[in-house]
């Protein structure tokens, strides 16, 4: 069978920069919003645009990865023809290599977008926070009769070097490209959202293959050589709301979104997750819980204002949390005051310990990694990491 | 030895007429995300069980559709899985009115089946025990039945439903009697027994055959007359949904933490998956001692209360020991007491409900006041 659209998610990156997140498992893994993780948001895009038809291409740590993948069924996903598919590197007959970069990973698996004669391949990575449905930009790219089409979205001008800045005619025809430019021409920025015709992107990733100075990136290598060499390319625009969680301070942010509401979770716009089997949440007789948001299983005796708590999070009496994300089934001792932290799953913070600082747009917040225990009064200072 | 189970979801339904207008016993809503019937299953599959017959009588829909395909209890099999038993299967013509009608429409299923024992039970009640433990039990005794009950609660426990067993000090049973305040009859049967699925076909092929009506007033003294019956008891939290009132209680006691570790603690128990969102507490919150689930946005004061999926609870609100169900709506500055508000209740702005301990006040579904 013919499959219109195929997505590619690019889930093997190590994200270096959420430091001890990612030490034991790929950054599309990490947690986030209470109850999701990174990659419930492209994969609930996906279940939500009619694409059915989904590789995950893994690499970095990814036995927890793959173990919440499962069949794929929390997003719609366990089909008898399509659904989804962890894609590791593999050994062939003559060779296999790992995923030397983005364009590779995709090179690599070619024979898989032949197998369902993939019209378009939808290309996104699991690193960012957004809800879109897909199903209008391809439209959009058919419309185009587009070689190659782009999703870009509007960014302040000052942090435009960190993105792929492109310009476009009024037909939305990319004229331009430049991976992170120290002089951005404009301020419209590549979400790294593609979606290319299969024979094009065939093509030019083998084309890319022979290039001696590649380095198999879409944003540094493909889409500009695209560009040079004439396809049609056009960018299509994208307004709602969108957060690269690259880095600490980002991830903090995007977890604080949903507490001011800009990152509007119940818009009828569903985000699936893999859910775990734990009771309501439990506020006890002298809780204080202020804006924050909570998923189940979490019991609250202490002080709670402006957290995000995941699963099974317990906040014990006289425990004051501010600022703060809390992630899955971690303990905050009796006592203990914690701020602007991340605080990642299956920690134990023992009694009358003090982490973290003040809230500070400059400063990354203070990071404890998955399953330490942290003795009773200790201190932690803001900025700092556990690992 | 592989083990099935059998539920009977609307036995003892007219006992709480108001929650099961709309459902049977077995979807009724407790303890912030859970359906009763999610007790059971979650015990059964807790105990290895792979089969699950569900008998279904009237208002079935809303049991279909939380229980589905059953995969959210790992019940989606090629062999057995869950197994809808409507009315008029087999070669019933009737709808059955007794449960030994109910057993004899699905023999044909229980034929079929190849388990060796069988769990059957109500489902008005949610407990969580270690069912594999009673199964060894029937095991070990050499039993062919085996009847599960609990010790009578000293003071109020309302028994006026139940039938108790007496035993013998080797715990086999020797009688049937109906529970009373103060008759020594103290174990009270909990309508979950064990047997074998073969012994269990016969016993009701022989006593249809003789013309026998009931279950529990004729087919289980002629079983204690002639077979072997043991007893095996169970503690912990049980909360045995025999009125309103009694709703309201165990509702209310899940906000002690021993009685939710008992619920909740000792066996995972599972539901189906809503994708709901976080629940979200505003600056006006003020939640205490209170269950909260998922979904909920909450902006004004929560004490002594159960929050299902979805409540939204406006700003100066004040919710006091009340129940309230999936996607219930309460306005701002609504003040509720001792209040059960049913499935998608919308109560508008400024209103002030108040039911008492002993007698809560009920909103049926759908209402809007």
């Amino acid at each position: 069978m013919q499959k219109k659209c195929v997505a590619m998610l690019l889930a093997g990156g190590q994200g270096t920069r959420l430091y001890a997140l990612t030490t034991k498992l790929a950054k599309p893994a990490v947690s986030f919003g209470s109850k999701y993780r990174i990659i419930d948001f492209p994969l609930s895009n996906c279940a939500n645009s009619g694409i059915d038809t989904v590789g995950v291409l893994t690499q970095y740590q990814p036995m927890l990865l793959n173990e919440y993948l499962g069949n794929g069924e929390p997003w719609n996903l366990d089909r008898s023809h399509g659904g989804l598919h962890v894609l590791p590197p593999y050994l062939a007959k003559s060779g296999g290599e790992w995923y030397k970069g983005t364009a590779n990973a995709i090179y690599q698996n070619a024979a898989f977008l032949n197998a369902y004669k993939a019209e378009n391949v939808l290309i996104l990575s699991g690193d960012h926070i957004y809800k879109m449905d897909y199903s209008q930009m391809l439209e959009y790219h058919i419309s185009k009769n587009a070689d190659c089409t782009i999703a870009v979205i509007d960014v302040p001008i000052e942090e435009a070097p960190r993105f792929g800045i492109m310009s476009f005619d009024d037909d939305g025809r990319i004229t331009d490209f430049a991976e992170k430019p120290k002089k951005p021409k404009s301020n419209h920025a590549s979400m790294g959202i593609y979606i290319f015709r299969r024979d094009v992107l065939l093509d030019e990733l083998s084309a890319e293959e022979r290039n001696p100075d590649s380095s198999f990136d879409f944003g540094k290598d493909v889409i500009p050589s695209m560009i040079k060499g004439g396809r049609a390319m056009y960018a299509y625009k994208f307004t709602g709301y969108w957060k690269d969680v690259g880095t600490l301070r980002s991830l903090w942010e995007a977890n604080m979104d949903i507490l001011s509401g800009v990152l509007n979770l119940s818009d009828g716009f569903k985000i699936f997750s893999r859910n775990k089997a734990y009771p309501p949440s439990f506020m006890g007789s002298d809780a204080r819980v202020k804006n924050t948001v909570m998923t189940a299983g979490c019991e609250v005796y202490g002080d709670v204002k402006n957290c995000v708590l995941s699963e099974g999070v317990i906040i014990e009496e006289g425990a004051k949390v501010t600022d703060s994300v809390i992630m899955r089934d971690t303990v905050i001792g009796k006592n203990s005051v914690v701020s602007y932290s991340v605080i990642d799953e299956g920690v134990q913070i023992g009694a009358g310990c003090k982490i973290g600082g003040a809230t500070d747009a400059q400063k990354d917040p203070t990071l404890i990694g998955r399953d330490k225990h942290i003795p009773d009064k200790s201190v932690i200072g803001a900025g700092e990491v556990i690992e | 030895m592989r083990t099935m189970g059998l539920i009977f979801t609307s036995i003892h339904e007219r006992n709480v007429p108001e929650l099961t207008a709309a459902r049977s016993i077995a979807s009724v809503p407790f303890g912030g995300r859970y359906r009763l019937i999610d007790f059971l299953l979650s015990d059964m599959v807790a105990a290895n069980v792979s089969t699950v017959g569900i008998i279904t009588k009237y208002n079935f829909q809303s049991l279909m559709d939380h229980v589905g395909s059953g995969k959210n209890w790992d019940l989606a099999r090629k062999n057995g899985g869950i197994v809808f038993l409507p009315p008029y299967g087999g070669d019933s013509r009737m709808l059955y009115t007794s449960r030994l009608d109910a057993i004899k429409s699905v023999l044909i299923f229980l034929k079929n089946c190849t388990e060796d024992i069988i769990i059957m039970s109500d489902c008005d009640f949610a407990c969580a025990f270690n069912m594999s433990k009673a199964v060894d039990y029937f095991v070990e005794k050499n039993s062919d039945i085996t009847v599960i009950y609990r010790e009578k609660v000293p003071d109020g426990d309302e028994i006026k439903h139940r039938n108790a067993i007496v035993t013998d000090k080797n715990m086999n049973v020797v009688d049937i009697v109906p529970a009373q305040q103060n008759n020594g009859a103290n174990k009270l049967m909990t309508n979950m027994l064990i047997m074998r699925r073969d012994f269990l076909i016969k016993l009701i092929e022989r006593c249809a055959a003789v013309g026998m009506k009931s279950f529990s007033r004729d087919v289980l003294p002629f079983a204690i007359r002639e077979y072997r019956v043991s007893a095996y008891g169970i503690d912990g939290f049980f909360a045995s949904i025999e009125s309103l009132q009694a709703y309201f209680r165990y509702s209310m006691q899940l906000t002690d933490k021993t009685v939710r570790d008992s619920l909740f603690k000792s066996v995972e128990v599972y539901t189906k998956v809503r994708d709901s969102v976080p629940c979200r507490m505003g600056d006006g919150a003020h939640v205490n001692n209170s269950i909260v689930a998922d979904g909920c946005v909450i902006e004004g004061t929560v004490e002594n209360s159960i929050l299902f999926r979805g409540v939204k609870i406006g700003k100066g609100a004040v919710i006091k020991n009340s129940v309230i169900f999936q996607d219930a709506d309460i306005g701002e500055r609504c003040k509720l007491g001792y209040c059960i508000a049913d499935k998608k209740t919308v109560i508008k702005p400024g209103k002030n409900l108040s039911g008492c301990e002993t007698l809560p006040y009920f909103i049926p579904k759908d209402t809007v006041l």
